[in-house]
């Protein structure tokens, strides 16, 4: 497990966006809860690890989500 | 206690009338509001006049002998607090928003008045939907259909405990990560979480644009295919949904499971599953294969295990940016805890954030290749452990919290799923069908008693220590204690488990 933000990290990208942290408390609640979420992001890439950069750079299209649902669908026809 | 499909037939025979319905409608949404705080808003004015006009118009189709148009004519509706209706304001079930009235309907409502729905009202949720256990210190909580003590689930609370409590037919809600499911499963009634862009979003709430669906929710598998007939298919305006052809998911839902494969998770899913539940999931097993089901045991890919996560961090970052501009100019009109949560894409870097939306195309088409090659269905736990206690799972219940919070959404927080009331089952992508054809079989098959003694073995593990024994008070405090469900037992008998 990652370490989470340090509350003095997530206070300081508080006051970068503008949007309020009261305390320290909170702020180190948010970093437990997005450290889970980035662990996972992490996690999930180092399980795909022979995942190829051209794949990336010319097949995968992020916004491409509904499609690939569509094209699955197809396929299991 | 009749459901939407014989609701249905029963209009158009001409047995029932859309008055009396809609009266015993709101007779029944206002006990349920007294007791469980599910209602927002009831349109008793509203519903009697379109009744009305229902009535007039079903016995103008039976003198002429036409068929009458519509596929839910007369029948009483309602929904999430987050779909739009003209005239009238959508709180999303907080205080932030000025309460403005909607200049337009969501296509879902359009689609449900086409189709002659009655709208009886909006629905509790928890606030901006971000919470899966039905606590919203905006509106109140909202209560367990079953026992007040008990958590609804969220964030479609309202939406499942009204139809559970047979205050409405069916209600819409929306799920991005168990939101449909939870609550459906909490309240033992059905709820779908259709493939993401079957139904349009245009005039509804968004929480995670990537992620977010509507779903239907009703008393039976054959409702909810009803509904899904009538909400399905592009509108033109809602970027993501697709004009993909749809089936007929009425016909296809009572043909049965014979010589559908049901795969059986021997990791992630089985891990952590109360043995109360475990039972009941087995005994549904044991009845869809009685129906000719084949069940495939297999091993889930790995990824899937990150895959909650995963769907997490793409949550937690679009709730932010959507509720950025909010936290910044009147943050302090949130409740505490759905601002600490609009508030964690705070700490979620944006290219983490693009990767997760880019890993998840190659992930889900392993999943889709691994599993569904394999088997048509996936049967999961909705909630793995019995329905917790509303104290266990306040602000306040102490460190436990944490744990049953990630316990209560650890099974629906993956992509794409949809759910049959407490065993949930995934299908592979547009076949919303297949779940529910599972259902309506393990539905067939097994006897109303059967089910019911089954809910009362799960909610005798929840009973206090104090009615358990075989002492003649604690069979009387047992007795009391059941006494709420027991009468209520009828709502259960479309359940295939629990």
């Amino acid at each position: 497990m990652s370490e989470p933000l340090s509350s003095t990290a997530m206070l300081e990208l508080s006051s970068l966006s503008g949007i309020p942290v009261d305390d320290a408390a909170m702020a180190e609640r948010i970093a437990a809860g997005a450290a889970a979420a980035v662990e996972a992001v992490r996690n999930v890439a180092a399980a795909q690890g022979a995942f190829d950069l051209d794949q990336w750079l010319f097949d995968v299209e992020p916004s491409g989500y509904l499609a690939l649902l569509e094209q699955l669908a197809e396929d299991a026809r | 206690m009749r459901d939407l499909t014989e609701a249905v037939d029963g209009l158009r025979e001409g047995r029932l009338h859309s008055v009396e319905l809609v009266r015993e409608a709101i007779a029944r949404a206002r006990l349920a509001q007294l007791r469980h705080n599910c209602f927002v808003h009831i349109d008793v004015e509203g519903a009697t006049a379109a009744a009305e006009m229902a009535d007039a118009l079903l016995q103008g189709c039976a003198r002429e002998g036409v068929r009458p148009p519509g596929a839910l004519l007369g029948v009483p509706v309602a929904h999430k607090d987050m779909f739009e209706r003209e005239g009238r304001p959508t709180r999303c079930a907080s205080k932030v928003r000025k309460p403005r009235a909607a200049r337009r309907n969501a296509t879902v409502v359009s689609r449900l008045d086409l189709a002659g729905a009655i709208d009886l009202g909006t629905l509790n949720m928890a606030e901006f939907a971000l919470g899966a256990t039905g606590h919203n210190a905006a509106t109140g909580d909202c209560r367990n259909a079953w026992d007040p003590q008990f958590i609804s689930g969220g964030s479609s609370s309202g939406s499942a405990v009204a139809v559970a409590s047979g205050a409405v037919f069916a209600s819409l809600g929306s799920d991005t990560g168990g939101s449909v499911r939870i609550p459906a499963s909490a309240n033992g009634i059905v709820g779908l979480k259709p493939t993401y862009g079957l139904i349009p979003r245009t005039g509804s709430m968004k929480l995670s644009p990537s992620i977010d669906v509507i779903g239907p929710m009703a008393r039976s598998a054959r409702d909810v295919a009803l509904l899904l007939e009538v909400l399905a298919g592009a509108d033109g305006m809602d970027a993501c949904s697709s004009s993909r052809a749809r089936p007929r998911y009425v016909q296809e839902v009572t043909r049965g499971v014979e010589g559908l494969r049901i795969g059986i998770p021997r990791n992630h899913f089985p891990v952590g599953v109360a043995p109360v539940i475990r039972a009941a999931m087995d005994a549904s097993l044991a009845l869809l294969e009685r129906a000719g089901a084949t069940l495939v045991p297999l091993e889930i890919p790995e990824a899937v295990a990150s895959m909650a996560e995963l769907s997490r961090a793409v949550v937690y970052a679009e709730a932010t940016a959507l509720h950025g501009q909010a936290l910044r100019q009147v943050g302090a009109r949130y409740t505490p805890q759905v601002r600490l949560r609009a508030s964690t894409g705070l700490g979620i870097p944006a290219p983490l954030y693009l990767e997760a939306l880019q890993w998840r195309l190659p992930v889900l088409r392993q999943f889709v290749e691994q599993v569904f090659s394999r088997c048509d269905v996936l049967q999961t736990p909705t909630i793995p452990i019995p329905v917790p206690r509303r104290d266990e799972t306040d602000v306040g219940a102490g460190p436990a919290l944490w744990e049953l919070l990630a316990q209560l959404v650890r099974c629906t927080a993956c992509p794409r799923d949809s759910t049959v009331v407490a065993c949930r089952s995934a299908r592979n992508t547009w076949r919303d069908r297949l779940p529910r054809r599972c259902c309506c079989a393990s539905l067939r098959c097994s006897s109303a008693r059967r089910r019911y003694r089954c809910r009362r073995r799960c909610i005798r593990a929840r009973a206090p220590r104090t009615c358990r024994g075989s002492s003649r008070a604690a069979r009387l405090r047992r007795r009391r204690h059941l006494r709420p469900r027991r009468r209520k037992c009828d709502v259960f008998r479309h359940r295939s488990v629990h």
